[in-house]
């Protein structure tokens, strides 16, 4: 037999059936991959793109109901009005000391007036001039009143 | 060729697994034998062959028939599975781990002689250059056509003939067959090809 001859023969080789049967059925449930044409990736980059808009819309939306519930709450923060609020307090506070100082006075001016004789009637009248003016210029007192 | 394979291949391109599985069936076997007579054994040559066919399966959408079977694009995803096999390998397949066995149940014990000519073929067609073990798996086992090796080893029809000339030349002088019978043997299988 030359080497045709047994070159021949050679197709006689056959793979067994049993892998051919196995490798056939592992190729076939492999999954293709998916083709990828011009339109496909326009349809995939508009469904991705309207994805992220939508998205994007509703963040929008959650984070402006949020803001919206805060406006509500926090309407006081606005500088306006804080400003006129900071500046009332310190309108208030240089009342409050200018009734105290008028206070002092008139208390060193009643001191001068009166005797020394009557020093208990002064210590009274101390005493009681003391809770007029915590009642009158108490800063809370006159918070509250402003925010009426 | 197989018949209708033209409407077969547009059906798997289209992603149709029972016509992959009707061009699986009608191939692989050709794809085993080819890769089996490159390779060391029958487990590598299975093992190819099945990542010829799951290559040619993920690959099918990209085919683009150009007038050639479809065997000519299978068989050039085989080499080139093996060059990858043997750049992986790196190693020298010895003619002792060659798988005897994968071939000696063809032949009747009364064939011993036969088989192990048979058996001395295959290792000298191992030793050979890949293109000579090409050209002449699938010229003289597979029975192609000049044209179809052609297309298949991207080489004109001429390189061809000029391929299979040394490679028988080399194949005999290995096998210490006189080259006068070589040359006369070539010229009967050209010319039964054109006709």
């Amino acid at each position: 037999m030359n080497s045709l001859e047994i070159l021949k023969k050679l197709k006689e080789i056959a793979p067994e059936r049993y892998y051919a049967e196995r490798s056939r059925a592992q190729i076939l449930a492999t999954e293709q991959p998916r083709r990828l044409s011009p339109w496909k990736i326009f349809a995939e980059s508009m469904e991705a793109g309207s994805a992220m808009v939508l998205a994007g819309a509703l963040l929008i939306l959650i984070l402006g109901g949020f803001s919206g519930i805060n406006v509500l709450n926090i309407a006081s923060l606005n500088p306006t009005s804080l400003k006129a609020e900071a500046d009332a307090i310190d309108m208030q506070i240089q009342l409050t000391d200018l009734s105290y100082q008028n206070f002092t006075r008139v208390v060193a001016s009643k001191k001068e007036s009166v005797s020394p004789l009557s020093a208990f009637s002064l210590m009274a009248l101390e005493d009681n001039a003391t809770t007029t003016t915590s009642t009158v210029v108490g800063i809370d007192d006159a918070l509250r009143a402003l925010s009426e | 060729m197989l018949d209708g394979e033209e409407k077969i291949v547009a059906l798997a391109i289209g992603g149709d697994p029972k016509a992959f599985g009707t061009l699986y069936d009608h191939y692989q076997p050709q794809i085993y034998r080819f890769l089996f007579l490159k390779v060391a054994g029958r487990e590598e040559a299975e093992d190819l062959t099945h990542q010829v066919f799951l290559n040619a399966w993920l690959g099918i959408p990209r085919y683009k028939h150009r007038g050639y079977p479809f065997s000519s694009w299978l068989y050039q995803i085989a080499r080139n599975q093996v060059v990858d096999h043997y750049r992986a390998r790196r190693e020298t397949v010895s003619l002792e781990e060659t798988d005897p066995e994968a071939f000696a149940d063809k032949f009747s014990e009364g064939d011993l002689d036969k088989n192990l000519e048979v058996e001395r073929v295959m290792a000298v067609i191992r030793d050979l250059k890949q293109e000579y073990q090409d050209v002449l798996i699938l010229r003289f086992v597979e029975d192609l056509s000049v044209k179809e090796v052609a297309s298949t080893m991207d080489k004109s029809e001429g390189a061809i003939k000029l391929l299979q000339h040394r490679a028988l030349r080399v194949l005999r002088e290995k096998l210490g067959e006189s080259h006068l019978e070589s040359s006369e043997e070539t010229d009967d299988i050209d010319n039964d090809n054109n006709e």
